[in-house]
């Protein structure tokens, strides 16, 4: 029988030498905790037969179970605390521990159970751990932060640089422009120490010139200067505008096409990712590329003109002082590197400990009240105590490792300035050299030292903005998942027929949340879906929105696949009412007319008297152009919900699908907003998730809904009769309520 | 199955009517704990009340570590709590220490080879109870966490969780790398 790769040899002997064994390779993997609690590795091997646990003992491995995979009623993947248990249930109901594995292990031993059952049950095997491996880098195994595939580890800096380089072309004239005056100003900035050793050797050794032609060369030489500082001083305040400019051309194009793209995403790559780290790759990464490209790079392309260009100088004035000079140069990148990873360090610490300082100061004054009426201030004054030393600590250790980092890099620029006087006037006595020359060399040195240090803590930001850049390349080159096909079809007038045909489906392949589901609905319908939470309802909902395509099976509208529909058909036909209402920051006017946004005032009107929203958007200040806040923050919970209804009024689709709120509003509020629903619904097929009664009294049809499967399909009155899940979940909402 | 589910909601619509919440503190003496053929552990309660599939789960599992053990139905309902573990007789204290190893896989860090800071996580190279370990702390304000007594509790990218008891007693070398994250 053929060998999957990378299973150790010794497991492959043990498991054909064992007497049960036959039938072809299956799959293998190994976890990461012996079954005694230790780290270390157990094997499980699934043939065409049997499944096998391998245990490594010193010199050999052994099966320490063998299961026939005739008598495997399930495998159940049971994640604990901080690791999980892989155990068998038999058709005698018996459980067989088979693995122990640590956390690291729990999402791919959840997917092995599900593929190692079903190929017990129907001799296919389908495992794809590759959603998983994602999660690690291929090259190094780091872990990768959450949501992205970026490893800082192992990125491949030069094609990330040349990739953001490439949003320089359209300003090529403009970068251009900024090297060549980086290099005046560079140039301007090594012309002084030069005039100075002019005025030296020519103007003030009095052997050399007579005197009023010394007069006028001093004029001219210290003319010569203040030109040079001037026009340095100029040409950096130029430079700063053009970088400023530059930069933040730059990254507005690229923060502007990261932003389409999210768009364009579907859902599901939303549903894999915090708010806040998409929206940290908006804002954050690009801001961080943009300081990058404004003030580090500019700076960093000086440092080097400056190094070159001041090096070259040292080694033509004296290539033997220069070889001393690069002597102290080891130990002031040491210093740099190593003294710089302690403060980083340092900075961490003091952070942190910053950062928790302020929580608990911010809890305690929050809850200000919750202390006064326990009682509690003299627990808090200790709180705060306790993290006020410990932030004092941390300050006072990176002060000192302050202290002492930039005397040492003093000293250090020092030792080779004195090395500098000392060789050097050595030369200038032996007369190999000016007293201008060497005043020239000392000049120079300070300019020299400077970027070297500098340079040598560059990589670590041009590490951190290529890191940066990489995760805001992985939106642009992310695809979505929903995809309109080329022959797409507009629906064009809609009835509203829906119908799903044995839709299977679930968020993850091995876990289907909707499977082998069938419900047809006529148009004009009221469908009431009822379930537990996690019964699979609002996976129908998305479904039918199509912001996931279903696995196996179809959603018809009018008798056509809805993966066949173009996106805006499909959107102008459906209408959402979501649970949480979700308002953007604007007037309550430009939200009411989101979806339609050509719509006439009069219209928006229209439609928020048919929300009963008209009454109080008017009693507004600002009425109609009363700003919302962020999140509709500004309004109460039952004034979003009519505005949100009148938003979907005015779109006017031809199906509705409303998750009802659970939030409890006051009773008059509570009628408005059903007489709103009331007229939302009224001549639409309307599928809603319903929590009220009423609701469901007045439904069309009820629907349960459980473990992704239709349970109990009919109207209430009959379903309450029958005494069955629609019966007791009723009742249970009841009981709750009381 | 939708007929469980109904008996399941039936339920708790019947629990939710009673009106008796108080914590049902078990004798350590009259309760015996064993593990039958199907690999659950089993709870016996004053001989006549035998309860399958237990779920044995602590209620202070970072502070409290044998005190207040919750016993636990196969419908996640609460037979009673323990107050001490030790108070168990030794075959039952066990089997309870067994399945309460399991389920809170936690290793004790007995030894710090090295802690790196790297591109924004935190690396620990470190030798446990169970082996040598190296892995990364992400959000290293929420996942390194200290508890009473200057215990440390750190919770990697994974959700594995690794325990510091007493930072002070470590040697030098463990101690010199704790000081970059405390």
């Amino acid at each position: 029988m053929a060998a999957p790769l990378e299973v150790p040899q010794p497991v492959l002997n043990a498991v054909r030498s064992h007497p049960g064994c036959g039938g072809e390779f299956q799959f293998a993997i190994h976890t990461d905790v012996r079954s005694d609690g230790s780290f270390g590795e157990e094997w499980l091997v699934v043939t065409a037969g049997a499944l096998y646990i391998l245990q490594r003992l010193e010199d050999s491995v052994e099966v320490s179970r063998y299961i026939p995979l005739n008598t495997l009623e399930s495998l159940k993947a049971e994640t604990m605390v901080g690791g999980g248990v892989l155990y068998a249930m038999t058709k005698e109901q018996t459980a067989i521990e088979l693995l122990r594995y640590s956390g690291s292990q729990a999402k791919v031993f959840g997917e092995v159970a599900g593929a190692v059952e079903k190929y017990a049950k129907t001799g296919n095997f389908d495992l794809d751990l590759s959603a998983i491996e994602q999660q690690f880098c291929p090259k190094c195994g780091r872990r990768l932060t959450e949501g992205s595939r970026v490893c800082p580890n192992c990125l491949d800096h030069g094609r990330t640089f040349k990739r953001l380089m490439a949003y320089v072309r359209p300003y090529r004239a403009q970068t251009v422009l900024l090297v060549c005056v980086l290099t005046v100003i560079t140039a301007a900035q090594m012309l002084p120490p030069y005039v100075t050793k002019m005025i030296i050797d020519d103007v003030l050794t009095p052997a050399t010139t007579r005197g009023h032609l010394r007069q006028m060369m001093l004029t001219a030489l210290v003319l010569i200067l203040a030109g040079a500082y001037l026009l340095r001083h100029l040409l950096t305040i130029f430079s700063g505008r053009i970088s400023g400019w530059l930069g933040n051309s730059l990254t507005y194009d690229i923060r502007r096409e990261v932003f389409r793209s999210l768009q364009h995403l579907s859902l599901s790559y939303f549903d894999g990712r915090q708010t806040g780290a998409v929206m940290s790759r908006v804002n954050h990464d690009t801001q961080h590329l943009h300081s990058f490209l404004v003030n580090v790079l500019p700076f960093g392309i000086h440092c080097i003109l400056m190094v070159l260009g001041i090096g070259a100088i040292l080694f033509v004035i004296s290539w033997k002082i220069t070889l001393f000079i690069l002597m102290p140069i080891p130990l002031l990148v040491w210093i740099g590197r190593t003294v710089w990873q302690q403060l980083h360090t340092s900075y961490a610490r003091y952070f942190e400990r910053r950062s928790r300082l302020n929580a608990t100061v911010g809890d305690s004054l929050w809850g200000i009240r919750v202390v006064k009426a326990f009682s509690q201030e003299g627990r808090e004054i200790d709180r705060f105590g306790e993290k006020n030393l410990d932030f004092r600590e941390a300050g006072v250790a990176l002060e000192q490792k302050w202290a002492f980092y930039m005397p040492a890099i003093s000293f250090v620029t020092m030792s080779g300035t004195m090395i500098v006087w000392y060789v050097g006037s050595l030369d200038v006595i032996a007369g190999g050299m000016t007293l201008g020359a060497l005043v020239w060399y000392v000049g120079n040195l300070a300019m020299f030292y400077g970027p070297v240090q500098t340079l040598t803590n560059i990589t670590n930001y041009l590490s951190n903005a290529l890191t940066s850049a990489e995760r805001v390349f992985e939106i642009l080159d992310t695809e979505p998942d929903i995809v309109e096909s080329e022959d797409a079809v507009d629906l064009g007038e809609v009835e509203g027929n829906i119908e799903m045909q044995h839709v299977t489906f679930g968020y993850n392949r091995f876990q289907p949340v909707i499977e082998d589901f069938s419900l047809k609905i006529e148009a004009g319908e009221t469908i009431g879906l009822v379930g537990r939470s996690g019964s699979g309802k609002s996976t129908i909902m998305n479904l039918i929105c199509r912001f996931y395509d279903v696995q196996e099976g179809r959603v018809l509208i009018d008798g056509v696949d809805i993966r066949s529909i173009r996106k805006d058909s499909l959107g102008r036909s459906i209408g959402v009412v979501l649970q949480e209402t979700f308002l953007f920051d604007g007037t309550v006017a430009e939200n009411i007319s989101y979806g339609r946004p050509e719509s006439t005032l009069l219209e928006i009107i229209q439609s928020a008297k048919a929300a009963n929203a008209h009454d109080f958007i008017v009693s507004f200040p600002d009425g109609y152009d009363t700003r919302v806040g962020e999140r509709g923050g500004k309004l109460s919970l039952g004034e979003r919900q009519r505005v949100s209804i009148a938003r979907a009024i005015l779109n006017d689709p031809r199906i509705l699908i409303l998750d009802e709120a659970t939030s409890s509003v006051d009773t008059e509020t509570e009628k408005q907003i059903q007489q709103a629903l009331e007229r939302l619904t009224r001549d639409r097929t309307t599928l809603v998730i319903a929590h009220r009664l009423s609701t469901l009294r007045n439904a069309d049809r009820i629907v349960v809904v459980h473990e992704g499967k239709l349970a109990e399909c009919g109207r209430h009155d009959e379903l309450m009769r029958q005494h069955g899940l629609y019966y007791w979940l009723i009742t249970a909402q009841e009981v709750f309520k009381e | 199955m939708v007929q469980a589910a109904a008996a399941e909601v039936q339920a708790s619509v019947m629990s939710a009517r009673q009106t008796d919440v108080s914590a049902r503190v078990l004798d350590p003496l009259s309760i015996r704990i064993f593990k039958p053929d199907s690999g659950f552990p089993n709870l016996i309660v004053h001989d006549h009340a035998c309860y399958t599939r237990v779920k044995i789960v602590r209620c202070f599992p970072l502070s409290q570590a044998e005190n207040f053990i919750s016993f636990r139905d196969s419908e996640n309902r609460e037979i009673g709590l323990l107050e001490n573990l030790h108070d168990l007789d030794e075959d039952s204290r066990n089997i309870a220490k067994e399945e309460l190893e399991k389920r809170y896989f936690v290793s004790e860090v007995t030894d710090i080879y090295s802690i790196r800071h790297l591109h924004g996580a935190v690396v620990f190279d470190v030798e446990t109870n169970r082996g040598r370990r190296v892995f990364d702390v992400h959000d290293r304000h929420r996942n390194i966490v200290h508890l009473p007594g200057g215990r440390l509790f750190v919770v990697d990218g994974d959700g594995c969780q690794y325990s510091i008891s007493d930072p002070s007693s470590m040697p030098t070398r463990a101690r010199g790398q704790l000081y970059k994250i405390l």
